[in-house]
């Protein structure tokens, strides 16, 4: 008898008893987004861990996302723990020097005019900024879901953060999952804003760019983006202090911590505590399908943005500029140059305009980054 | 806030943004101009003088 009543006592104490029709939901939710990271494809290296990350936390009882203070025991859950980095915006800025660091920015340093291609390219985050307001969010979720027109993870996860961090995982999740859509959200929307004869112009070949050229760009975009918009400084240093370290040639081994272990490791730590936050309660409501339609009008929104300066620059140049780049304003890099590159080359199978894409591809980040600095001066914690 | 509301300062973000980064595309022209002569002119292959 003494063992049945424990092994029922045992079960009653299980997670099984402890679960909710909501914990239930996110786990299959969580088990999608696996199946979309590994079997599909969709940004692997964020949506896994996010997924397992909702996974983990929504498991009844394992706590691993409680605090200290309501913790029986008074230790947090290990996700707790590691959330701080996320909470007080350690991650998304240590991610982007890796990126700094991983980036060439030889392709914006010899046609700077792509900087206009990457600010038109932030149109969606206005416009979805406008549209999330009309659907009855406050201006801080609209600042936030506004920014997944950005195209860009650690924005959004910065900018969230600060704003509305109880948006914190549908954002994730939208932001990275559209970015992986970009071949498909994209291709129409150039075709229908472009035509023929504008897909078909190759674009002269850019001009090299010494290595003090390469080195100033960090120091200057620095100098100028804080010193206008202090907001943006987490961000902004740490890209250009990734780049720096790239581009100086002096400090091989910290570029390649930067852009390989250091990112790696907190691209774990970000993914899981980001997907951790997915609770059920939270997330399982109508405004995170509300968030879902929104991510898709910001992307599109900034494809139209960038697409529109394009083709003013193409006029403006005399046909000398494809407008297929200003797409590539949107953040995603290099998802979105590519898809100038193969639009490109659907037109004119000897157009090459990788490269020329990049410009603008890089521009975006700024752009992006700029850009969540502004929504956190005007609506962030005073 | 209302939509109304919203509209001026979607509008305001997306000038600021605008305003940076031409500011940057002028600073990055300038700072070209400045290392050219204090380089006397020397860079890795000119190419098509393609500056903006």
């Amino acid at each position: 008898m003494f063992y049945v009543e424990a092994f029922i006592k045992l079960l009653l104490e299980s997670g099984f008893a402890a679960m909710t029709w909501q914990q239930l939901v996110m786990i299959l939710v969580s088990f999608i987004l696996l199946y979309l990271a590994i079997v599909k494809g969709f940004e692997p290296l964020l949506l896994l861990p996010i997924a397992f990350g909702m996974f983990l936390a929504n498991l009844p009882l394992s706590n691993l996302m409680i605090s200290a203070q309501d913790s029986p025991t008074h230790v947090g859950g290990l996700l707790y723990y590691l959330y701080q980095g996320v909470k007080l915006g350690i991650y998304p800025s240590l991610i982007f020097m890796g990126i700094g660091a991983m980036t060439d920015f030889e392709p914006l340093i010899s046609r700077p005019s792509s900087l206009v291609m990457g600010a038109g390219a932030q149109l969606g985050i206005s416009i979805a900024f406008i549209i999330a307001i009309a659907l009855g969010f406050n201006p801080q979720e609209a600042g936030s879901i506004g920014i997944i027109g950005g195209a860009d993870g650690p924005t959004a996860i910065y900018l969230t953060t600060n704003l509305a961090p109880h948006l914190l995982a549908p954002i994730a999740i939208a932001a990275y999952s559209y970015m992986a859509l970009i071949p498909l959200i994209q291709p129409p929307i150039m075709r229908l804003l472009t035509t023929k004869k504008e897909r078909e112009i190759k674009m002269e070949a850019l001009r090299k760019v010494s290595k003090t050229e390469k080195i100033c760009f960090p120091v200057i975009v620095s100098l100028l983006c804080i010193l206008l918009l202090p907001s943006v400084a987490p961000l902004i240093g740490m890209l250009m202090l990734g780049n720096l370290f790239r581009e100086s040639g002096v400090v091989e081994r910290l570029s390649d911590t930067a852009q390989n272990a250091l990112i790696n490791v907190v691209t774990i730590f970000l993914g899981t505590t980001v997907g951790a936050t997915a609770q059920g309660a939270l997330f399982l409501q109508w405004r995170t399908l509300g968030i879902i339609f929104l991510g898709l009008m910001a992307f599109s929104f900034s494809t139209v943005g960038g697409l529109i300066i394009g083709k003013v620059m193409c006029w403006l140049s005399g046909g000398k500029i494809n407008p297929l780049i200003g797409s590539a304003g949107v953040s995603a890099v290099p998802m979105a140059a590519r898809v100038s590159q193969v639009e490109g080359q659907k037109a004119n199978r000897s157009n090459f305009l990788l490269m020329h894409a990049m410009g603008p591809n890089v521009a975006g980040v700024i752009g992006s980054a700029v850009a969540a600095g502004i929504l956190l001066s005007l609506f962030g914690p005073k | 806030m209302t939509v109304l509301q919203s509209i001026p300062i979607a509008i305001f973000c997306n000038l600021v943004v605008y305003i940076v980064l031409f500011s940057l595309w002028g600073m990055i022209i300038i700072s070209n101009k400045v290392i050219t002569a204090l380089t006397g002119g020397k860079r890795a292959g000119s190419g098509s003088g393609q500056a903006s």
